[in-house]
């Protein structure tokens, strides 16, 4: 199953958002224009519907309490509403409709719900309020959702499976090198590298040793020195990832992560995310610190590793080179477009002009990303 | 407000003329996008300079059906203007598609207003070159001319270092912006250099379709 379809209003800078996804998406806009703030809303409601030390109150709080997810821009409609379609495939009928509206009545109260609504083929089988008594005669019911209740969600045990397995990768390479050195707050699923040896460690061995093996002829050809690389635990138990580098010495010189580049890094970490991932895939920038060759191998990498089996890739980024492959249809990317009253979140190839430009022969990635960069950088001044 | 233009420019120096040029007819004229990415050339080396516009020309004529499209060359070593667009597009542009050539580069049309390129590189005017569209390389004379500055900013900014394989200063770019943006006098410029005063009447006549 994939998304195919997004219906947001008042979250974070988004006023309303209506989109259509594919299996394959690229988010392209300038600096806070919200491209991380839509990837949240994924996240947001795994955080809902994950088993371990999830739940409505949980997420809002991680996500720094309802007031800062509602839009600025809100005025006269404060609700923050979230409306997911889920189908078998790009353009498909939704098999599933999760909705949910959230609202809080005053600073010290707990977020509650509005509505929640969930729909299969088309049919409603949840209701919150109306069709329930309950709901209306204990208000406290309605701070938390049927979602997060395996009691409760019975019926559309799919939705809730299919959150909890989205996957949101923005590594950050110093963490994985030291995640010692950082105060642990380990946030479940935290994806920015301080569980990221931990989760390497989790991974069935058969698993792991297939995933390294991949891995290991992969980075060979990003870099050529590396060669053996392999999973290994310290006389702590601690996991590691170690190559040989080889060099002028015949045996070459051991390496773990904590001597690995930034680039090395990302690169494992984003390899390592399209193999693992079983549902969604959130990517944030995944081009950072990697050589423009790899960072134009990534989309078709999504599509081999992450596009197959209704499995489904969103990845935001502000790098000509990864949209410079032919295979980008204008369809898979939207352009997020700030103006006064919040972030606008269209797709490409409803812009007449940019479809103009690829059909006389532009790229992608020119024809699109002039129009969300900043214009005359050149008058910065330190 | 008036029509809102896709430019294709070479460089950040040409972009900074190309918004002048187009605020100076007074019709509302805004810019949409800028093309290419600045950071383009960087992936595509082969690319710099002329080398993308004429490459996406076709691209261009093609979207500018959809919205009004400036595009500022400079002639360099092509014999005259309509050729180089007869070569690029291989026939006529959509009226929706102004391409303006600067004969030979856009820096002459910096020159051609002699009195503030006086002011500018702390010279006299007699020291700047009369024809300028005459001048095969006007970044090269615009360094040469800063040689010869009294004004220590100026060399500075402009020159290269000694040694340095660098064609220009280190804000040769940056200075002449500011330049564009504060001191050069079109309709001055104009009187001495016809590519830029065509250029002009160009946009004053301009009737989007």
């Amino acid at each position: 199953m994939i998304v195919s379809k997004l219906i947001l209003t008042n979250w974070r800078n988004f006023s309303r958002v209506d989109v259509q996804l594919g299996d394959r998406v690229f988010l392209v806009g300038p600096n806070a224009s919200g491209k991380s703030n839509f990837l949240e809303v994924f996240r947001f409601l795994r955080d809902i519907a994950k088993s371990e030390g999830g739940g409505l109150q949980n997420a809002i709080a991680e996500a720094g309490g309802l007031k800062k997810i509602r839009c600025l821009a809100a005025r006269q409609n404060p609700d923050v509403e979230i409306e997911v379609h889920l189908s078998d495939g790009a353009g498909q009928a939704p098999r599933w409709r999760y909705a949910i509206g959230l609202t809080q009545d005053n600073e010290e109260a707990k977020a509650r719900l509005v509505y929640e609504r969930v729909f299969q083929n088309g049919n409603q089988i949840l209701d919150r309020p109306n069709d329930d008594p309950k709901d209306k005669n204990d208000p406290e019911r309605l701070t938390q959702t049927h979602l997060e209740s395996t009691f409760a969600n019975q019926e559309f045990r799919d939705v809730a499976k299919f959150f909890e397995r989205v996957t949101y990768v923005h590594l950050v390479p110093q963490l994985v090198r030291h995640p010692d050195l950082f105060v642990a707050s380990k946030i479940t699923g935290e994806p920015f590298g301080l569980s990221f040896m931990d989760r390497l460690a989790k991974t069935p061995k058969g698993e792991r040793t297939d995933f390294l093996k991949r891995l290991g002829k992969a980075l060979r050809v990003a870099v050529p020195q590396f060669k053996d690389l392999s999973y290994v635990e310290d006389e702590k138990g601690k996991p590691h990832i170690q190559v040989i580098y080889t060099h002028w010495r015949p045996r070459g010189a051991r390496q773990q992560e904590d001597q690995f580049s930034d680039g090395t890094i990302r690169f494992i970490g984003l390899f390592w995310a399209l193999l693992e991932s079983q549902g969604l895939l959130l990517l944030e920038e995944p081009e950072l610190s990697l050589n423009n060759e790899i960072v134009r191998q990534i989309p078709a990498l999504m599509h081999k590793l992450a596009g197959q089996q209704g499995r489904q890739a969103i990845v935001s980024t502000h790098s000509a080179a990864l949209l410079s492959d032919e295979g980008i249809g204008l369809e898979e990317v939207l352009l997020l477009i700030p103006h006064s009253e919040g972030t606008d979140v269209r797709p490409a190839n409803s812009f007449e002009e940019a479809k103009a430009l690829v059909e006389g022969g532009m790229k992608i990635g020119e024809a699109v990303l002039p129009l969300t960069s900043p214009q005359q950088m050149y008058l910065i001044e330190p | 407000m008036g029509a809102a233009f896709y430019i294709a420019v070479e460089d950040d120096l040409s972009d900074a003329v190309a918004r002048r040029l187009l605020n100076h007819v007074r019709r509302g004229f805004q810019v949409r996008a800028r093309y290419p990415l600045p950071a383009l050339p960087h992936l595509h080396p082969e690319l710099s300079g002329y080398g993308y516009l004429r490459v996406n020309v076709q691209a261009f004529n093609a979207a500018a059906a959809k919205t009004p499209h400036l595009l500022l060359t400079d002639l360099d070593v092509a014999a005259c203007a309509p050729e180089l667009i007869q070569e690029w597009l291989g026939g006529a542009a959509h009226p929706n598609f102004i391409i303006r050539v600067a004969i030979r580069e856009v820096e002459a049309w910096l020159l051609a207003d002699a009195k503030n390129m006086a002011d500018f590189l702390g010279l006299s005017p007699g020291d700047i070159p009369a024809d300028v569209e005459s001048v095969a390389q006007a970044k090269e004379e615009i360094v040469r001319l800063a040689r010869l500055s009294p004004d220590a900013e100026i060399q500075n900014n402009l020159v290269p270092r000694p040694g340095s394989t660098a064609t220009t200063g280190r804000l040769f770019n940056r200075s002449l912006i500011g330049y564009v943006q504060n001191l050069w006098d079109i309709n001055d410029a104009a009187a001495n250099a016809d590519s830029l005063a065509r250029a002009l009447r160009a946009l004053c006549s301009f009737k989007p379709t």
